[in-house]
């Protein structure tokens, strides 16, 4: 679909890049030490970091992919929000005080705490930017890809917007900024997605469409000589041009009814238990150049749509192929592993003043996070009936759904998603310059400097890894890189977590342990990923047939193999390397 | 680059505990994101044949887990309080 430019969106997004850039200049002075640069002085009271780990944590894969898998396919978007939150019970219950209590400012300095191993350095830092960009590229990628239906510019632009305002946060007050960047994205996010949701319930389900123009009518999407055309016209609003209808309706109700009238939380699930829904599916192909997309209407039962195995991705559960449900539950798993071991999340301890503080934060960030993804179920449910859906993107189903109650409210959500982006990205910023100039620099190449001079190589590095994730950006521009979360999550679950957990629990490990169990993870689950059928589809344009390892998740394989190669190289690497002290 | 642990003043004991309860807790809600999984992979159909209340019992399970997340983790906050602050 063609989108206007909203220049109200613009408006409230520039109205919160400001407040945050003003942030990050009042916190400047607070950020010139190490300490606060890297932790923001370890001050931040345990509510605030509480919300800021929402908003680190809450990317735009969350908001806007969440509630679009939703609406389109039903529950199978859910299964990601009740993963990602579970991620969030292993951080709390077994990382948040340990890592706190080993009181430093990266995820290497954890593991170094007991050892002061320049290799443990090296290693910890590798697998930090391996993540850290892992997870960098679809936010720069969603940045520029969103811009255009929300603002109405064009993809550069998002990109160069987010990273230069990003750079900027990071250089001048480090921490203490980022920190107060993510808490305010953190709580409109869930403030607004709370709003979203009570307009959602309080206009209820009604078979009457809300846009008298919606039919049923398959569409069609041609691309020649890269313009687009639609149902055999070229795309747009003039003489002789045509452009996509919104869909998602509910086609039928219970009982016969029309319209039910403001609906609870409980009421409203039931509901759509019961009702018929319209979903749309689409085929493609591609010949003499023309790539042609046929999407095609289809009503299901509700209850159909709110179990899983309705979304590509999940489809093979239902069936007998062991090797769809093993991926199922290898995804699922680096979900749950994979929280607790995101250096960008773990650095976020170090910014409170002690372990009850840290304990504090993460409960007050699970009831913020959790609380949202029970809303992502309602937003995604309420999009799917709402006659605005835009068949070729499903990331706008969030923002248009809001479009449905008033321009105001797609304003300010539409400004809300842009700055998502904002939060994560200064988080991986900040954990990626921080690994650079307190590890790589100082810890591994053994360079001494004094706190000053590292705040210093700090924003320079900050400057460069922003440089790097504006560039990566613009180099994957039009490349479907959602997967890439999923794969960073599997490789901090493959590389960090063992690492973590043997060192937490486990007095045989010693520093060769964890520099292989690192370098074992990291390396057999990047290698996983370049020969799966997801990297042959979606990255080398292969059949996915041909891929070397039918299964596209490598954590059920490399998780527990990271344990094992730190389990195997500590015990033969033996009493004489440090092994850890009581 | 070397730096001091700031170790607080809190008792071996102290962190024993905490650690054991953590670790039950985990053990609970881990058997439970399992026992989720399993039904997700090997009993898809069931999740929706199941239905009390007209919800399938997906939604019922998938709540629950969120929910369970959030008791789970102001259970743990208490628990741990209690042994904290000594007043």
């Amino acid at each position: 679909m063609i989108y206007e430019t909203s220049w109200l969106a613009v408006g409230i997004f520039s109205i919160i890049v400001a407040i945050t850039l003003g942030l990050s200049f009042y916190l400047g002075a607070k950020a010139q030490s190490s300490e606060g640069y890297f932790a923001a002085g370890g001050s931040i009271p345990w509510f605030i970091n509480g919300i800021a780990f929402a908003g680190d944590y809450l990317s735009a894969a969350s908001f806007l992919g969440i509630c679009g898998m939703i609406a389109f396919y039903g529950y199978d978007g859910f299964l990601y929000s009740i993963g990602y939150l579970a991620g969030w019970v292993v951080a709390l219950l077994v990382i948040a005080e340990p890592l706190k209590r080993m009181g430093k400012y990266t995820f290497a300095d954890a593991l170094d705490s007991r050892f002061q191993s320049s290799g443990i350095r090296l290693t910890a830092s590798l697998s930090t930017l391996v993540v850290s960009i892992f997870y960098l590229i679809p936010q720069m990628v969603g940045a520029g890809s969103l811009v255009k239906p929300l603002l109405g510019l064009d993809y550069w632009v998002g990109v160069v917007m987010v990273g230069t305002v990003v750079i900027v946060i990071v250089v001048t007050a480090g921490m203490v900024s980022t920190t107060y960047v993510q808490f305010l994205k953190g709580g409109l996010l869930v403030i607004f997605s709370l709003i979203l949701t009570i307009l959602i319930l309080y206009r209820g389900l009604t078979v009457v469409p809300t846009d008298p123009t919606i039919a049923s009518a398959p569409q069609t999407v041609e691309v020649r000589d890269d313009k687009k055309w639609i149902d055999g016209s070229p795309q747009g609003h003039g003489p002789g041009e045509k452009d996509l209808r919104p869909v998602g309706r509910l086609v039928e109700l219970p009982d016969g009814a029309s319209s039910t009238g403001p609906l609870g939380p409980i009421a409203f699930l039931q509901t759509m238990s019961r009702s018929k829904i319209e979903i749309w599916s689409s085929k493609s192909e591609k010949v003499d150049g023309v790539s042609t997309t046929v999407y095609s209407p289809k009503v299901v039962d509700g209850m159909q749509l709110l179990q899983p195995g309705n979304h590509p991705t999940f489809k093979g559960i239902r069936g007998d192929r062991w090797v769809e449900k093993i991926d199922f539950i290898s995804l699922m798993l680096a979900l749950f592993g994979g929280t607790a071991s995101l250096p960008h999340i773990l650095i976020r301890y170090y910014t409170v003043k002690d372990q009850a503080s840290a304990r504090k934060s993460t409960i007050v960030g699970i009831a913020a996070i959790g609380f949202f993804y029970v809303l992502t179920l309602y937003i995604g449910l309420g999009a799917m009936v709402s006659g605005t859906l835009d068949v070729t993107d499903t990331n706008m189903a969030a923002p248009l759904l809001a479009k449905s109650f008033g321009n105001w409210l797609f304003a300010i959500i539409s400004a809300i998603a842009f700055t998502t982006v904002l939060g994560t990205v200064s988080g991986l910023i900040i954990a990626a310059s921080g690994t650079v100039a307190h590890d790589l620099i100082g810890g591994f190449m053994g360079v001494e400097l004094n706190g000053f001079a590292q705040v210093r190589v700090a924003k320079i590095a900050s400057v460069v890894v922003g440089a790097i994730a504006i560039g990566l950006g613009l180099l994957f521009e039009g490349m479907n890189v959602t997967y890439l979360v999923g794969w960073a999550f599997s490789i901090a679950a493959s590389a960090n977590l063992p690492a973590l957990v043997m060192l937490l629990f486990w007095k045989g490990t010693t520093k060769v342990g964890l520099m292989i169990g690192i370098l074992v993870g990291l390396f057999s689950s990047l290698s996983w990923i370049l020969v799966c059928p997801d990297t042959f589809s979606k990255v080398y344009g292969l059949p996915a047939s041909d891929a070397w390892i039918q299964l596209s998740q490598p954590g059920i394989v490399t998780i527990p193999l990271g344990f094992f190669a730190i389990y195997v190289a500590s015990k033969f690497s033996g009493a004489e390397n440090a092994k850890l002290s009581n | 680059m070397h730096h001091q642990n700031k170790v607080e003043s809190e008792s071996e004991a102290t962190i024993a505990r905490r650690t054991r309860i953590g670790l039950i807790l985990l053990a609970v809600y881990g058997l439970a994101y399992s026992v989720f999984i399993g039904l997700c992979a090997f009993a898809s159909k069931s999740m929706a044949d199941f239905s009390p209340w007209g919800i399938p019992f997906a939604i019922w399970y998938g709540m629950g887990l969120m929910v369970g997340a959030i008791l789970m983790a102001l259970l743990y906050g208490r628990l741990c309080q209690a042994k904290f602050n000594p007043n």
